[in-house]
């Protein structure tokens, strides 16, 4: 028998009593009731109260408990194996918690075990991954691993950097978001309909240029061994596939510009050097002309060398950025560069090479440098012999000095030229050392140390690296998770979202930061921070986290729940440059807040302003834990994660509550499918 | 009395016109074909100014420059280099080694008049 009925049955006593009392008391005299009749009705009732009193504390401390037993045992089970159930203390369970939280610490001890055995398992191939992690990191090409359906499963750090942390760029993200389709499709048939083994077995090169930016990259595609059991000409490309890249923006720029100057100096040297020559010749063969004539080709003369002069500079002028760029040179940080120096040198026990002040970013063919340097620092001690060095870089007006110092006299300028003419064999090809200074762009001098009496310098202008004026990529912490080769066996791409199973969605959990609670009435977003969720795992380097200029003051009660001060957001962009961004972060990804009805709120008031629609699908860990636990709970962000046992930290930050909401999403995706709510789709019907 | 210019260079178109002139622009004129002749003209009479030639063969212009801004006795002549070359580290190689001035080939007649008025502070 259920609560209800049970409640009913009493309520029907005591009324069926109630009436009888009634009935007894308005009964004429000729009917009167004997005594029995009363005894009988009264005793109805009071038996009828009676029941009434000891179900009320049945209700309270066994019944309601036992609802509570059920929803921690769930959650023991589900997620958090040491829970602690919610009771209060006059529950008539007797030891039942005791032994329910003892089997919780079972539990936990046995997934404590589980997963130390699973993590010694895993030590030698994480071992081998970590190595596999090293190679990649420690390549200047940009590295991307994508699966048969173009998703990205891997991609390297400095392909992140090639591409200028490209908002789109993210596991599980397609490629072509990034990159134009055709020429990425075009190279899988060419290398697929490959009649031979040796091209199946290659790489197809192309350039291509990046999606929105303008940068061209020179890649190569190379298939992936085929891992699946996908049929071998199944239409559609059905295979993975590497592709490695490079940044040739600048170089493919500066060779167009060199054969454009080169086209335009040819043509415009013609025509001054002709009149000169003609004038000049005429000067030369008529020297009886009359003085008129003669002043008219003089001037002519003069004429045609400013032309001359000036052409002269357009073209140094043009020619300055283009030195060296034949050369394939590297950036490399001063420090490493001197560094490697000193080592080599230390091993050889001859020299010792200090390396003073702040590194700075260059552009050398390294290798030829560190022999460069090794060269001129033995010539050094051979000429004055000096055995201590310190090696500083230092901002010159155009370049960066290298700067060898030691303590005694400079060096003649007439030795420093006679080193010039000798041959570095250690290079590939031999080169002078003038060959690899020119190389650079560089001329090497030696004078009195500029801040140190006592001490002289070689100096070496070398070239800056474009790194040195680029802004530091965002705050991102160390990047530990760029792969997810699971991606692969989540569902196929022509599934509707809606189908599929939650924990098998991309997910950006999000938050934002207000000035206040109400839109309506002028309160604007002043943080918006997102988080991705790919394959059950939060990717917490793949965050976004941006300060908005709310163009309004920020009420000084509302700093103390986010702590934002007018002054950090006074140069932060405007939401409406902000959201551009956001959108391409987020991709076609599940959208996912705490109460996101009140951020959505926000987030949609421009969308007829700025044209940029968040048309996803929308979760709301609010309402799923509603599903879970039920309306008597409460469902605070607070109260959950205390409930579900997540760490939080950062709170009221918008990427702490983000990361804080994507914990509790994840645990939550474990309740409800223990509710038989799987796919996106049981969810947003089971909240409705 | 004059002042003096010594004119360095191995290049002879240059050094007609330039030594033309500097005397029609009133200062006494000596020129050098090297490096190694520039010195011997310095240590035997110091002129007020140098200008000199920075490519030149055995001896080159920055050779002269650091040799003589070596010699206390010469710390009174100035120095303008001329060059051929027009990128920017060497016209810092040239002011580190003490020249007073740079100027690049081609240049304007006048902008040579110019910049030795200058600084012989004229």
């Amino acid at each position: 028998m259920s609560r209800s009925a049970l409640w009913l049955v009493i309520a029907l006593q005591m009324i069926a009593a109630l009436v009888a009392l009634l009935v007894l008391s308005y009964l004429p005299e000729s009917l009167a009731p004997s005594q029995f009749a009363w005894i009988i009705a009264g005793l109805v009732l009071a038996f009828a109260a009676l029941e009434l009193l000891l179900w009320r504390r049945i209700e309270k401390t066994i019944l309601r408990p036992l609802a509570s037993v059920k929803r921690g045992a769930d959650i023991i089970v589900q997620t958090h194996a040491v829970h602690q159930l919610e009771l209060t203390s006059d529950h008539e369970l007797g030891a039942v918690p005791e032994a329910i939280h003892a089997l919780g610490d079972e539990i936990a001890k046995a997934r404590r075990e589980i997963a130390l055995a699973l993590k010694t398992g895993a030590q030698s191939v994480d071992a081998q991954k970590m190595q596999l992690e090293q190679v990649i990191r420690g390549l200047k090409e940009g590295v991307f691993v994508c699966d048969e359906n173009a998703r990205l499963l891997l991609y390297s750090p400095s392909a992140a950097r090639i591409l200028d942390h490209h908002p789109a760029l993210g596991l599980g993200r397609s490629l072509y978001e990034l990159l134009p389709k055709e020429p990425v499709e075009h190279s899988i048939e060419m290398l697929k309909s490959g009649d031979t083994r040796e091209l199946k077995a290659g790489a197809a090169g192309f350039i291509c240029s990046v999606v929105n930016k303008e940068r061209l990259l020179y890649c190569h595609l190379g298939l992936l061994p085929q891992v699946h059991d996908a049929p071998e000409d199944a239409g559609v490309n059905s295979q993975g596939f590497v592709l490695t890249f490079d940044d040739v923006t600048a170089r493919h720029r500066m060779v167009r510009e060199r054969n454009r100057l080169l086209n335009t100096t040819l043509e415009q040297l013609r025509a001054p050097l002709a009149n000169l020559r003609a004038a000049a010749e005429n000067i030369v063969a008529f020297d009886d002309m009359p003085t008129a004539q003669r002043m008219a080709f003089s001037r002519l003369i003069v004429d045609e060398s400013c032309k001359l002069s000036d052409l002269m500079d357009a073209v140094a002028t043009g020619s300055r950025n283009l030195i060296g760029g034949e050369w394939q040179t590297t950036d490399i940080y001063s420090s490493d560069l001197v560094n490697t120096i000193a080592r080599r040198l230390a091993q050889a026990g001859t020299l010792q090479v200090t390396m003073t002040g702040t590194p700075l970013w260059l552009a050398l063919d390294s290798h030829a440098m560190v022999v460069l340097v090794e060269f001129l620092l033995h010539r050094v001690h051979a000429e004055l012999g000096v055995t201590a060095f310190d090696l500083e870089a230092l901002r010159g007006d155009n370049s960066v000095y290298l700067d060898l110092t030691w303590t005694g006299t400079v060096l003649a300028s007439a030795t420093l030229l006679g080193w010039q003419e000798e041959v570095l064999a250690d290079v590939v090809g031999s080169p002078t050392v003038y060959d690899v200074l020119r190389q650079h762009g560089s001329e090497i001098w030696s004078q009195p140390h500029p801040r140190i009496g006592d001490c002289a310098i070689l100096r070496i202008p070398l070239p800056v690296s474009v790194r040195q004026w680029e802004a530091e990529p965002p705050k991102l912490p160390p990047r530990p998770m760029v792969y997810d080769f699971d991606l692969n066996k989540s569902d196929a791409a022509n599934n509707a979202v809606r189908q599929k199973r939650l924990r098998d969605l991309d997910y950006v959990v999000f938050d934002t930061e207000t000035t206040g609670l109400n839109p309506e009435e002028g309160d604007e977003v002043i943080s918006i921070a997102g988080v991705r969720v790919v394959s059950q795992r939060i990717l917490s380097a793949e965050s976004f986290d941006q300060l908005v200029n709310p163009g309004r003051g920020i009420p000084k009660d509302s700093i103390r729940f986010h702590g934002i001060t007018d002054e950090q957001v006074e140069d932060a962009p405007l939401l409406d440059a902000v959201l551009p961004q956001f959108r391409d972060f987020v991709g076609d990804a599940v959208l996912v807040a705490h109460n996101a009805w009140f951020d959505m709120k926000f987030l949609r008031r421009r969308e007829a302003h700025t044209g940029v629609r968040f048309d996803n699908q929308i979760l709301d860990t609010l309402m799923l834990s509603v599903c879970v636990h039920g309306h008597e709970v409460e469902q605070s962000l607070d109260a959950i994660t205390g409930r579900l046992g997540v760490d939080i930290f950062g709170r009221h930050s918008a990427l702490g509550d983000s990361l804080a909401t994507a914990k509790v999403l994840l645990a939550l995706i474990d309740l409800l499918e223990a509710r038989g709510i799987i796919s996106l789709q049981d969810a947003l019907d089971a909240y409705r | 009395m004059l002042k003096k210019i010594l004119l360095v260079d191995d290049e002879p178109n240059i050094v007609l016109s330039l030594e033309f002139l500097m005397q029609r622009a009133g200062y006494q004129v000596e020129t050098a074909a090297d490096g190694g002749a520039a010195l011997q003209c310095i240590a035997a009479a110091p002129p007020n100014l140098v200008l000199l030639d920075v490519n030149m063969p055995r001896r080159d212009g920055f050779d002269v420059c650091q040799t003589l801004r070596a010699n206390p006795d010469w710390a009174a002549v100035r120095v303008i280099m001329l060059t051929a070359k027009g990128r920017d580290v060497e016209r810092e190689k040239g002011i580190a080694l003490g020249a007073d001035d740079y100027i690049t080939k081609p240049f304007a007649m006048q902008d040579v008049i110019d910049k030795v008025r200058a600084i012989l502070g004229e």
